[in-house]
């Protein structure tokens, strides 16, 4: 097979794993080629409208295990193909000249035992760090089930390490994905987790000290493909964000690859919705001070397709509401619908100049469609923007006559 | 009564413009080389020459007085193409001058939250250009990228791509604007190019292997895109067809739109057919 076939199936096969981003280190290359950017720079958005910035290849989709989700499981037909440790680093640097991209996003399908693949990767990363002397963002899968060796060398090379969580629960993982076990997955991401934190503090005497993972971790899981709740979901990324300090848990709707009796079928859609929802309350949580138990309950486990979890929120409790916009602290503005952190930041800066005005939140950045009714300025409430005054109240318009008052 | 302060168009002639206007008393009227008319509505008018010492000066001033975020801010400022560009830049600069560097966070002022916008504008559109250009290869081994910017970004872009691109000789030629900024491999600065270098440097042709690592980028663009999930609209919410122009990989099926008019530079390629 020819480099531009393998490129294709390996890519196309990489295409479901979720995060791109390229953000979260500062390299700058003093000897050799490239850099990194901390806020991560796009390079183009393909025509779903997912940005792209790193090649996001497999290194090889001959898998060993039969995860029913997946499109590369060993029970699958279809071409096969593995890269070259050659290929893949030459890929990179002259795509990487050309600007196409940020750097590497490389994974692989397990080829035969965990450590081997977990080898061939490491392979291709030590050899563009140390050869090609690249300073582009790297960002590397690793293997569930690969040694804790493995693992630690790549932090030494890689941007970002991740491992994907797969499924929300350890049941769903026996049932769906029967070679991978829990303890592969959360093993490794304890070690990554330990390694990240003791190498910060050793940064922190002394700066000569080889950075790892500097971009830390992320992870990946699906949703849709098992039976779990919205709260379980939460509550397991919580958990991961606190535990593991992930940069990142990504959700992705499960895309039906095949009929199997253990999953959904086949012609059922991917609930997308409840993917963007998910992603909004994880802001939430990761961000805005939230709680999984303030947004679900057992009761009502699952998020509000219609309303997005912060207007859901808002709307189930009257009391907190509205709220001033010139004496509320961070906290409470961060909680009104259509206040971010970026419009609370600049609540905040622009008052110690002069109260807000309700004028003057438009041009703050707040989203005065969705937040004027949570919101008084100075006791003050806010009139509704021109829009939804003229939604509410339809004019009635009649044609006047000059006689018509005597 | 407004005094009108004229000056030739340069970065250096509007600094100096900007640091005599801030010294005058009362306000003064920028005019750059063109906006003739206005000169005739104002009673006093001065010509400011450009000064690359001076200019040097007045941003040391900006630095000791607001911080060098405000000289980010000065000199992004200066690569804006809007006809309110002088305005904004005299007008946050004497409140910056009166009420301390502070004064940014007070979105609320229309002058602050009309300056801090257009400075967003062009420091969005530097940052997106970090991403969408796209070196090609010429035969002397030169990466050479063609850009058609809103504003003169190049100036931005240029200690980017010389810090990334440290061991290449690399152009990026604002096709708009007709010039260009360039680096060596192992130089520390870069140098501006004129349109007849660019044109000369154009002549030699590309390197044989373009074609190849073109097509191999086209496949991986096609093949990472999950087509159930098609959105031509997220598509162009996150990258304007504006931008199209000279991306390699063909966004959209290949469905290139230039909505300018009159657009007179050449198509990507067009320079080294012959």
């Amino acid at each position: 097979m020819d480099l531009e076939a393998k490129l294709a199936l390996l890519s196309a096969a990489a295409k479901y794993d979720v995060s791109c981003a390229s953000s979260g280190s500062r390299r700058s290359a003093r000897r050799g080629i490239g850099s990194t950017a901390v806020s991560g720079i796009c390079h183009t958005w393909s025509d779903d409208g997912r940005c792209i910035s790193l090649l996001k290849i497999l290194f090889s989709n001959r898998c060993a295990y039969d995860c029913a989700y997946c499109v590369c499981r060993a029970s699958r037909p279809g071409p096969r193909a593995t890269f070259t440790v050659d290929e893949v680093v030459r890929l990179t640097m002259e795509f990487y000249r050309r600007n196409y991209i940020e750097g590497l996003f490389l994974s692989s399908a397990v080829v035969g035992h965990p450590d081997a693949t977990m080898e061939q990767l490491v392979r291709v990363i030590e050899r563009l760090r140390r050869q090609e002397n690249f300073h582009g963002y790297i960002h590397l899968k690793t293997i569930p089930g690969a040694s804790v060796e493995w693992v630690r060398r790549a932090g030494l090379f890689a941007d970002r390490l991740s491992i994907n969580i797969e499924l929300p629960s350890e049941a769903s993982l026996r049932r769906l994905a029967p070679d991978k076990a829990r303890a592969d997955i959360l093993g490794p991401m304890q070690h990554i987790a330990e390694t990240i934190a003791e190498r910060r503090e050793d940064r922190r005497r002394l700066r000569r000290v080889p950075p790892f993972a500097p971009a830390g971790q992320s992870t990946q899981m699906i949703v849709g493909a098992s039976p779990e709740p919205d709260l379980q979901i939460l509550r397991l990324a919580r958990a991961l964000y606190r535990r593991f300090g992930l940069r990142r848990v990504y959700y992705s709707a499960y895309e039906p690859v095949a009929a199997d009796p253990r999953l959904p079928p086949p012609d059922q859609p991917p609930d997308r919705v409840r993917e963007h929802r998910l992603y909004e309350a994880d802001w939430l949580v990761r961000l805005y001070g939230f709680e999984p138990e303030e947004l679900l309950d057992e009761s009502c486990p699952n998020l509000d397709h219609e309303r997005d979890p912060k207007l859901a929120w808002a709307l189930r409790h009257p009391e907190r509401f509205p709220v001033d916009v010139n004496r509320a602290d961070r906290e409470e503005l961060l909680r009104v619908p259509g206040i971010g952190l970026k419009s609370a930041a600049r609540i905040l800066a622009t008052r110690r100049w002069a109260p807000v005005r309700p004028e003057d939140l438009a041009a703050l950045g707040v989203v005065v469609r969705r937040a004027w009714s949570f919101l008084e300025c100075s006791g003050r409430r806010v009139p509704p923007p021109l829009r939804v005054a003229r939604a509410a109240e339809p004019i009635r318009a009649t044609q006047l006559e000059l006689l018509d008052g005597l | 009564m407004t005094a009108a302060i004229r000056y030739d168009g340069s970065t250096d002639g509007l600094l100096c413009a900007v640091a005599r206007a801030l010294g005058s008393e009362p306000a003064a009227h920028l005019i750059g080389p063109d906006r003739t008319g206005e000169a005739r509505l104002l009673p006093d008018e001065v010509t400011v020459e450009a000064d690359p010492i001076a200019a040097g000066a007045f941003l040391d001033q900006v630095r000791w007085r607001l911080g060098p975020r405000w000289v980010r801010r000065v000199l992004r400022l200066c690569c804006a193409a809007d006809p309110a560009r002088d305005r904004l830049l005299l007008g946050a600069l004497a409140l910056a001058w009166e009420r301390g560097a502070e004064v940014e966070h007070w979105y609320a002022n229309p002058v602050i939250r009309a300056t801090l916008r257009l400075e967003r504008k062009v420091s969005l559109e530097a940052h997106r250009f970090q991403g969408l250009l796209r070196f090609r290869r010429l035969a002397d081994g030169r990466l050479w990228g063609p850009i058609e910017p809103d504003h003169d970004v190049t100036p931005l872009l240029a200690p980017c791509f010389r810090r990334r691109l440290a061991t290449d000789a690399w152009l990026i030629h604002d096709v708009r604007r007709g010039y260009g900024i360039g680096g060596e491999p192992g130089a520390d600065g870069c140098r501006p190019w004129t349109a007849a270098e660019i044109e000369a440097e154009l002549a030699r042709g590309l390197d044989p292997t373009e074609a190849a690592y073109q097509n191999l980028w086209r496949t991986f663009y096609q093949s990472i895109c999950i087509a159930a999930r098609r959105s031509p609209a997220l598509q162009r919410r996150n990258m304007p067809a504006r931008y199209w122009r000279y991306l390699v990989e063909e966004p959209g099926g290949g469905a290139r739109v230039d909505r300018r008019p009159n657009s007179a530079a050449p198509a990507p390629d067009k320079p080294l057919d012959g």
